[in-house]
């Protein structure tokens, strides 16, 4: 029995990460790009998985070493156990440091890329492009792309797709508004998702719960506030949709 | 020569130390399971799944490669080919070490396991502290992640990476000074010995080794010995028959990886737990109204890196984040602290080196980072 506990112990290791390659669930946690790596990951954990099986003397296995390989199965626990897989405002609220964090996010490896409509996430439009067309009526457009150029959205309609989230927390970033749609930028894993958030001038937010996924089109406009400039997206109408498949911004 | 060596007695002690250990993986599955979030509806609970399973996921590939690219260097590389890849004089060992995560970049994670096979192939003790420490901020992932993170500003990276190999030369010398490889490596026998293998090593009579000397830097290939006094050049410390055969070395490398892996990812995991737990209920912006003093900054700064675990390859985002909240040494405080040290790898350093070596090692670091940022906010207005 005691033999085949290692074995067992990577099997599962292996087939965790082919199925969380296979459906594609990898990225609730991870960039995408990391799909790669998890791929790597499962043909050593495949290889390590045959040679606990195939070694002539197994390894001595006494009550500490069983300890030690269950530890290595409470992840797939976790991961098995969790009832949602998305960060939400609790997680916003502890990582929120006020909306400069967001700013200086444009200088990640996602923001310096070529920008992506949320409806045409295939379509890509440098920068060039949208200079010229300054005179566009709603555009569907992610948080992310909205902070990369923020000074080419002023005043302008924007459409973005968020969270919700109504909190005292948020008054004294957003000059008295306690109310935001946010979405989280992963640059490696979720461990290290910073929040972007857009404040709302508007008390129809009320009539969502926290956390609701919400699309939001208004008028986005730059704001100084305590010497930072603050995004707020004013007059907004707000719609409840789906949670999009992807929830993070990378 | 088959008697136990004179000097087997730190094995024995460390050993000791590995059973004292035991308890963690017990009291971790006991607090795992309290904490498990199903059928919860606390969000809490909820975050900390999500964080705890992302930081396995993430580090989970490097530690699985770095542990390969471990078992090979065991299976492939003898002690004797080690000797000759290795200048003679231990310095130019400990500067090169230091730097060669340009050449191999690992994160921090994947170097553990790395470093913990080249101590048991004759890697000097001051080196394989120089490439810890060095490779996870001295290699070209992390210096393109900076150089993205704070928008190019080549101030910064250069400050990150010149200081972080500063760091781990300096601190690889004075540990090579502090510590023989016997005192403060604990895989010399102790630790292998629990994951005995069965192939793939080829033990060598120990009238053959070099013997430990108190100065790596005179004698850089201390001998690799096991609690009966054999002694391997794969520095498992297991007795098994060896092979010379390409795919038997292969199958060994395999072995050897497995073990590897088998005695630091239980480190690792427990360690994403306790950073998960960090990440869930400590809040950052608490952190700001602490930072009055600079120095106060700089140690927060400094808790906060330990606290987070991040990867060192994404760690300068989150630095990135504190800019205009947070003073330029602070955030450097942080971006040199993380790949360094952090609660993970305090946990995933106890798979390779005895408590004593963790202590003194765990200070220098935290002494050094803290007097090099407050010297750097002696230098305000030089920097950006």
């Amino acid at each position: 029995m005691k033999r085949w506990l290692h074995p067992a112990v990577f099997a599962t290791w292996t087939g965790f990460l082919v199925y969380l390659l296979a459906s594609q669930r990898y990225v609730a946690f991870l960039r995408p790009e990391f799909g790669l790596l998890l791929a790597v990951a499962h043909f050593i954990a495949m290889g390590f998985m045959l040679a606990a099986m195939i070694r002539p003397r197994a390894a001595k296995m006494d009550t500490s070493a069983i300890l030690r390989a269950l530890v290595l199965l409470v992840p797939v626990l976790y991961f098995a156990a969790m009832p949602d897989t998305m960060l939400g405002n609790q997680a916003f609220k502890k990582r929120f440091i006020g909306t400069n964090n967001a700013f200086i996010g444009r200088q990640s490896p996602a923001m310096s890329s070529p920008q992506r409509s949320e409806t045409n996430p295939g379509i890509t439009m440098p920068t060039e492009e949208l200079e010229g067309i300054r005179e566009i009526a709603s555009q569907e457009r992610t948080i992310l792309e909205i902070f990369l150029n923020s000074d080419f959205y002023k005043g302008q309609r924007v459409t973005v797709t968020g969270m919700i989230l109504r909190d005292e927390q948020l008054k004294p970033h957003f000059g008295g508004r306690d109310t935001a749609v946010y979405r989280f930028l992963i640059n490696c894993c979720a461990a290290d998702a910073l929040p972007l958030s857009i404040a709302l001038d508007s008390d129809q937010a009320g009539d969502f719960a926290n956390d609701q996924w919400v699309q939001v089109d208004g008028i986005f406009d730059l704001q100084q506030i305590n010497g930072k400039p603050v995004p707020i997206i004013s007059m907004p109408r707000i719609k409840p949709v789906e949670a999009p498949s992807v929830p993070y911004l990378f | 020569m088959t008697g136990r060596p004179s000097n087997s007695y730190p094995f024995t002690q460390n050993a000791r130390k590995v059973h004292s250990l035991d308890y963690l993986p017990a009291l971790f599955l006991a607090a795992a399971i309290v904490l498990l979030p199903s059928g919860s509806a606390s969000s809490h609970l909820n975050s900390l799944a999500i964080v705890f399973v992302s930081i396995v996921l993430e580090a989970i590939p490097f530690m699985l490669i770095g542990s390969l690219v471990g078992g090979f260097i065991e299976a492939f590389v003898s002690r004797e080919r080690m000797a000759t890849l290795l200048p003679r004089k231990g310095w130019l060992t400990v500067c090169i070490a230091a730097g060669a995560g340009l050449v191999f970049p690992v994160c921090e994670c994947a170097v553990v396991p790395v470093v913990r096979r080249l101590t048991g192939k004759g890697l000097p003790f001051s080196a394989a502290i120089a490439y810890l420490l060095g490779g996870p901020i001295v290699n070209p992932i992390v210096a393109a992640s900076t150089t993205l993170a704070y928008a190019f500003d080549w101030r910064i990276v250069v400050l990150r990476l010149s200081l972080g190999y500063g760091i781990a030369v300096a601190i690889g010398l004075l540990m090579g000074r502090l510590f023989t490889s016997v005192e403060a490596i604990k895989n010399n026998g102790a630790a292998f010995n629990n994951n005995a293998l069965s192939f793939g090593c080829h033990p060598i009579p120990l009238e053959h080794t070099h013997h430990e000397t108190r100065s790596e830097t005179s004698q850089p290939f201390p001998a690799i010995t096991n609690p009966a006094g054999n002694s391997m050049d794969c520095g498992c410390g297991c007795s098994h028959p060896g092979s010379d055969g390409w795919v038997d070395k292969a199958g060994a490398a395999f072995t050897h990886a497995m073990d590897d892996f088998l005695a630091v990812g239980h480190y690792l995991v427990i360690g994403a737990f306790i950073a998960a737990l960090a990440q869930t209920y400590i809040d950052r912006s608490g952190f700001l109204s602490l930072t009055a003093a600079p120095v106060l900054s700089v140690v927060l700064m400094m808790a906060l890196a330990i606290l987070l675990n991040l990867c060192s390859e994404a760690d300068a985002f989150i630095a990135a984040s504190f800019r205009g909240l947070m003073p330029i040494p602070a955030q450097m405080a942080f971006l040199l602290t993380g790949p360094m040290f952090d609660l993970k790898l305090l946990l995933m350093y106890q798979s390779v080196f005895t408590r004593r070596a963790i202590v003194v090692l765990a200070s220098l670091i935290l002494a050094t980072v803290l007097a090099i940022a407050l010297g750097l906010e002696m230098l305000d207005g030089v920097l950006p």
